[in-house]
């Protein structure tokens, strides 16, 4: 058959036709929709550790996890050319102004997993008058997946960035935007 | 020249400040190093420290001795099991409670393989700063090795808690000796390749030889310990020195290195891991049958307190000598902890050892003494 | 003269050493001795010479009506079991002399009890902040010290201040 494009301005009948005949040929979305599915597909997170749950998230990306299945293993020691921030550890207090400028050096769009009790509310060192950290990343940045463990296994890890993918998909960002 | 002429000569003009840290991937956490450069030459370094601070030693003092003990797996991450083992037997001994026979076999036995771990990281995270990433992916397959067989006895990966007073809180299951032995016999069949793949390559030999050469004083002047003070050609381990537990009956020797440079930092640590596959060989022979908790429960016992004392207690952790000050005022709750951290000392020599160099050779000299920073912040 | 024993021996005769102003028993050491603030770099310098290294520093807050810090040396040998404890019982606000001119950690060391304690130091070449932040202002490891001012680091801004959830040994743990 073919799709036939009739000569001159086509009508508005003619174009639901064209549509019609087109959609099993063309996808018709928008080009955010796209980009999105790049961006969800090809993570870039920064290298950089805190304290015992970076050790995990080294171990995702090594031999038997191996985070390069799912896209996300191109670990940049630089955050200008980083769009995922791994918060992997604990952020103490000496510490949280160079995870917000790290976190503000990151090109937009970017995104963040808090890994571990410790970056989701300060967990095992939270004690009524406690001095030296930041009680969850929260306070000081926008967090867009939790991840909860102490450590979180790496197949947790995997799970948040699974997770992280498909709300990036989604094209949803959520919260402040700083 | 009047007096308002402004002056320079408090900074010599041809020296330039360089930043390294807090995040970079070869500080191995969260180091911040303030260097003083004269074009390549490092003319003075100055370590920053306190990044992972965490207050470790106040909590101490905010919890009873029980629940503190998951805090010690996380000070040096990668030798969690000699950390809580190390606080359990400082209490015990303060307190007195006995620990019965298969225990402390076990727990040389789950400390070693956690040594091995430790050192196995170390290595692949070496190599990796020198620029090698092959090394890597084995070594962490070693390791992985390794973990599932302490997360078979333990419950986790990484942090462990096993370590109760008066023993441990799981035992070793009957087949865990034979699990135990494979990997073991895996590791063996990996020495001669991480020989040929690391020792006999030329970038790796000429970046390691002959740069961060400690001399004996800076390292009597620092207390440098470990594996860094082996490759000095000191043979002290304090598993040897002030042995403790059930090192006594176990037969290994302390590999040392006179020549103090990175390579022999390297090689004193694999020579290490291949006496740690001796203890182990030689625990899981000697393994008794028997209980693993001492009867009077005190593993579980919430309100124990302890006779009024100071007590220090070392044990040789991964990384060197770790040390736990207990002071009890007879309490449910310590009255002050304090640990001596083996990365502190050895980061802290680097002020001393590292000027001279060229600023290439820093990441090779930093990543020898294999620090571990939030241990050294506490 | 490596032997602890012999070596606080010969403290003693040089009459560095000082009567325990408590009565806590050491243990985990060969030896043990208190010392006066004004012997101490002295009797480092000793344990220097002899070889031995500077293994720990400990602060310890004893709650003294006048306000005093023991503070709890330790020094060990690379060739044997040989352990010495040293104790310096020194009043508030009374430095203490540095050996950070004898080993080269104790500047480390020194520091982290100025700012955890506030404990003084003279002639120490660079007395700051080793592990807080720069400028903290409070001495974290003092037992009378409850909780740092708020900060947006912290719940105290937005939650209403909890009352004291220390757990009871009986049903957490
Ligand atoms: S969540 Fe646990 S494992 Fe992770 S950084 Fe905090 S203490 Fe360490």
């Amino acid at each position: 058959m073919g799709v036939v494009v009739p000569a001159g301005r086509p009508t508005d009948a003619e174009l639901a036709r064209l549509a019609e005949d087109a959609a099993p040929f063309v996808r018709l979305a928008m080009v955010e929709d796209v980009l999105n599915l790049c961006r969800a597909n090809s993570l870039w997170p920064i290298t950089f550790g805190l304290a015992c749950c970076a050790i995990e998230m080294m171990a995702t990306g090594m031999a038997k996890y191996d985070l390069a299945r799912f896209g996300a293993e191109v670990f940049r020691p630089s955050p200008r050319q980083a769009d995922l921030m791994i918060l992997a550890g604990t952020i103490s207090r000496k510490m949280a102004p160079v995870v917000q400028t790290l976190w503000d050096q990151m090109p937009e769009p970017k995104w963040s997993i808090a890994m571990g009790g410790c970056t989701i509310s300060g967990g095992p060192f939270k004690y009524p008058g406690e001095y030296a950290i930041a009680e969850g990343a929260e306070k000081i940045m926008r967090v867009d997946v939790h991840v909860p463990g102490c450590p979180p296994r790496p197949e947790a890890l995997i799970a948040g960035i699974l997770t992280l993918e498909e709300k990036i998909k989604q094209g949803r960002r959520f919260g402040r935007t700083r | 020249m009047t007096a308002q002429t402004p002056t320079l000569t408090a900074e010599p003009l041809d020296t330039y400040t360089l930043n390294m840290g807090p995040q970079h991937p070869s500080t191995h956490g969260v180091l911040r190093l303030v260097l003083t450069l004269r074009g390549e030459k490092l003319v003075h370094v100055d370590p920053v420290i306190g990044y992972g601070h965490r207050g470790h030693e106040k909590m101490a003092e905010n919890r009873t001795y029980a629940q503190f003990l998951p805090n010690t797996s996380r000070q040096d991450y990668l030798s969690g099991v000699i950390y809580n083992n190390a606080w359990c037997e400082a209490v015990e001994k303060l307190a007195g409670i006995p620990v019965p026979e298969r225990a402390l076999v076990a727990r040389v036995i789950l400390a070693e393989f956690n040594r091995l771990a430790s050192h196995l990281m170390w290595i692949g995270a070496y190599l990796l700063d020198l620029g090698g990433w092959t090394p890597q992916l084995y070594t962490w397959d070693d390791r992985e090795a390794i973990l599932f067989l302490l997360e078979s006895v333990t419950g986790s990966r990484l942090t462990y808690c096993t370590g109760r007073f008066g023993g441990l809180s799981r035992d070793l299951d009957a087949d865990f000796p034979a699990r135990a032995r494979v990997v073991l016999k895996k590791l063996k069949d990996r020495w001669q390749e991480y020989e040929d793949l690391v020792e006999g390559n030329v970038i790796f030999v000429q970046r390691t030889r002959g740069v961060g050469i400690f001399t004996k004083e800076q390292c009597q002047s620092y207390g440098v310990t470990g594996s860094s003070l082996r490759a000095a050609g000191v043979a002290y381990d304090v598993r040897k020195v002030e042995p403790y537990g059930a090192y006594p009956r176990f037969q290994f020797d302390i590999p040392t290195r006179p020549e103090s440079d990175a390579f022999a930092r390297y090689w004193v640590r694999v020579q290490e891991m291949k006496q740690s596959v001796r203890i182990i060989e030689q625990a899981l022979e000697q393994l008794p049958d028997g209980p693993i908790l001492t009867e009077r429960g005190l593993g579980s016992k919430k309100r124990l307190k302890l006779p009024v004392g100071t007590q220090y207690y070392a044990v040789e952790a991964a990384r060197g000598a770790y040390g736990i000050l207990l002071v009890s005022e007879g309490g449910t709750e310590p009255y002050r902890a304090k640990f001596r951290v083996p990365s502190y000392a050895n980061l802290a020599v680097m002020q001393d050892v590292m000027p001279g160099y060229m600023v290439a050779d820093l990441v090779g000299i930093l990543g020898s003494i294999d620090v571990i920073i939030p241990e050294i912040d506490r | 003269m490596a032997a602890p024993a012999e070596l606080v021996r010969l403290l003693d005769e040089r009459g560095w050493t000082a009567e325990p102003p408590t009565a806590h028993p050491m243990s985990g050491v060969s030896e043990s001795r208190w010392v006066l603030p004004e012997h101490l770099v002295a009797a480092a310098r000793a344990l220097k010479e002899a070889g031995y290294f500077y293994e720990s520093l400990t602060c310890v807050d004893r709650l003294d009506p006048q306000g005093a810090f023991e503070l709890v040396l330790t020094f060990a040998r690379w060739d044997a079991p040989a352990r010495i404890g040293v104790r310096v019982w020194t009043p508030k606000d009374t430095p203490v002399p540095s050996l950070a001119g004898v080993f080269g950690i104790a500047e480390w060391n020194e520091r982290e009890a100025w700012e955890l304690f506030g404990v003084e130091f003279s002639g120490h070449p660079k007395l700051r902040w080793l592990l807080l932040p720069d400028g903290t202002e409070f001495r974290p490891l003092l037992k009378s010290f409850t909780a740092p001012p708020p900060s947006i680091y912290d719940d105290s801004l937005t939650a209403p201040a909890s009352p004291d959830d220390r757990t009871d040994p009986d049903t957490h743990g």
